[in-house]
């Protein structure tokens, strides 16, 4: 590791961030544990063209079911909030530090974002959508 | 402030920080502290053969700064027997400071790294506190970080250091043996099934001798604890050489982590894990 790797380090522009509901999405709650399940429409495959997709007929709907952890991050980025007020929230619930729970923060976002059911919207710089 | 020992020194640095980068080589490493948004001081140590000529020393660091990285508005300085400089890297500010600890034969280097504006009062505060440790009694050695604050035979050293959110391990031996364990998980209510006990039981290697369980009661910590002994590895074995262990384990009522311990036990000798050699919080620091 040497010093100027670490002058390039910061997650100022990530943390304000905001995450964002994919609206399209449709919700199905747990009654058992509240948890929540979140349907998203798959895109389909350029390749899945006639008379290939009369045989393969293609999933266009995708269910992701998210653990109780995942339905707090789920539930707390409600598109007003920046990545770093989730963060924290986040950290008050499970007792964690900052970092911790970053990480863990991050790694449910992306995971999300992979599936197309958050997408981040960045800060601008003049934006007052933190206050 | 708070503080991190790590391979013998005391580092101290402001609560909102956390030890984000570390190294477990004690001939040359460095660890860095970040706040909330960047890496904000950076420590390393090398091993020296003897006392090292400080003012060529910072005069070389200057002109590889100066060379390298454009450091600019260059000033030198002294802080409590710290000697450096400080200057800009574009727009931000820079200060270094170096110092050698003769006990652990280390020159130690200190960098600050401040995006926006230089914070002295931290850096001298961080610079007047931080030395080297001496050993705890019984000369052990100290090592507190990632919330545990452990005392270690002091013939071993640092072999593996894992650290996941919730979850870090600490490996201490020699060579490539483990002597020493210790762990500190948290978010405990969201995946231990059963209880701690329960949750030990499962961290015993599978063929244990002598298995002898103890509870104990210390500043309402409840630690559970299993004396073992396992066959001797390699040619030991041979001659039915057996070694012996002590794991315990207990959630900390104050943070709620689930601490672990497992030391290779030298002697016949009962110890006590908790208090003795890993502490979890001040309530048990008292005992």
């Amino acid at each position: 590791m040497s010093v100027s790797k670490n002058f390039l380090i910061s997650w100022k522009h990530m943390l304000d961030s905001v995450p964002l509901k994919n609206s399209a999405v449709k919700l199905d709650v747990s009654d058992l544990d509240d948890t929540v399940s979140i349907t998203v429409s798959k895109k389909k495959s350029k390749y899945l063209f006639k008379p290939i997709s009369w045989i393969i007929k293609p999933r266009l709907e995708q269910t992701i079911k998210l653990d109780s952890i995942g339905t707090y991050v789920w539930n707390i980025c409600d598109g007003r909030r920046t990545t770093e007020s989730v963060i924290v929230l986040f950290l008050k619930k499970f007792e964690l530090t900052f970092h911790e729970s970053r990480v863990m923060v991050l790694d449910y976002i992306k995971k999300l974002v992979e599936r197309g059911i958050l997408v981040i919207v960045e800060a601008k710089k003049d934006s007052n959508i933190n206050k | 402030m708070d503080f991190v020992v790590w391979q013998g020194l005391k580092i101290f640095f402001p609560e909102e920080w956390e030890l984000m980068q570390f190294s477990k080589n004690s001939n040359m490493g460095s660890c860095a502290f970040a706040n909330r948004y960047n890496i904000s001081m950076e420590l390393n140590w090398q091993r020296t053969d003897g006392e090292v000529n400080m003012g060529k020393t910072v005069t070389d660091h200057i002109s590889k700064f100066e060379y390298e990285k454009g450091l600019t508005n260059i000033k030198r300085t002294n802080v409590s027997g710290w000697t450096g400089f400080y200057g800009n890297i574009s727009k931000i500010k820079v200060s270094k400071f170096l110092k050698y600890f003769k006990k652990k034969s280390y020159l130690v280097q200190i960098i600050f790294i401040w995006p926006q504006k230089r914070k002295e009062e931290i850096e001298n505060d961080i610079l007047k506190n931080t030395k080297e440790e001496p050993n705890c009694k019984n000369d052990l050695q100290r090592w507190k970080s990632f919330g545990m604050d452990i005392c270690i035979s002091d013939k071993l050293k640092l072999l593996k250091c894992v650290v996941e959110p919730a979850n870090a391990k600490m490996f201490f031996g020699v060579g490539n043996d483990f002597f020493e364990e210790y762990r500190r998980l948290g978010m405990v209510k969201y995946w231990l099934k059963g209880t701690v006990k329960q949750w030990l039981e499962t961290k015993l290697p599978s063929k244990v001798k002598n298995v002898r369980e103890k509870l104990t009661e210390l500043s309402g910590h409840k630690i559970y604890s299993v004396y073992y002994s396992v066959w001797a590895k390699g040619l030991s074995k041979i001659t039915g050489k057996k070694e012996s262990y002590i794991a315990s384990a207990w959630i900390c009522p104050t943070d709620n982590r689930l601490y672990f311990a497992r030391i290779k036990k030298d002697s016949a000798v009962d110890m006590c894990v908790a208090g003795e050699r890993l502490v979890c919080c001040d309530r048990l620091a008292g005992e």
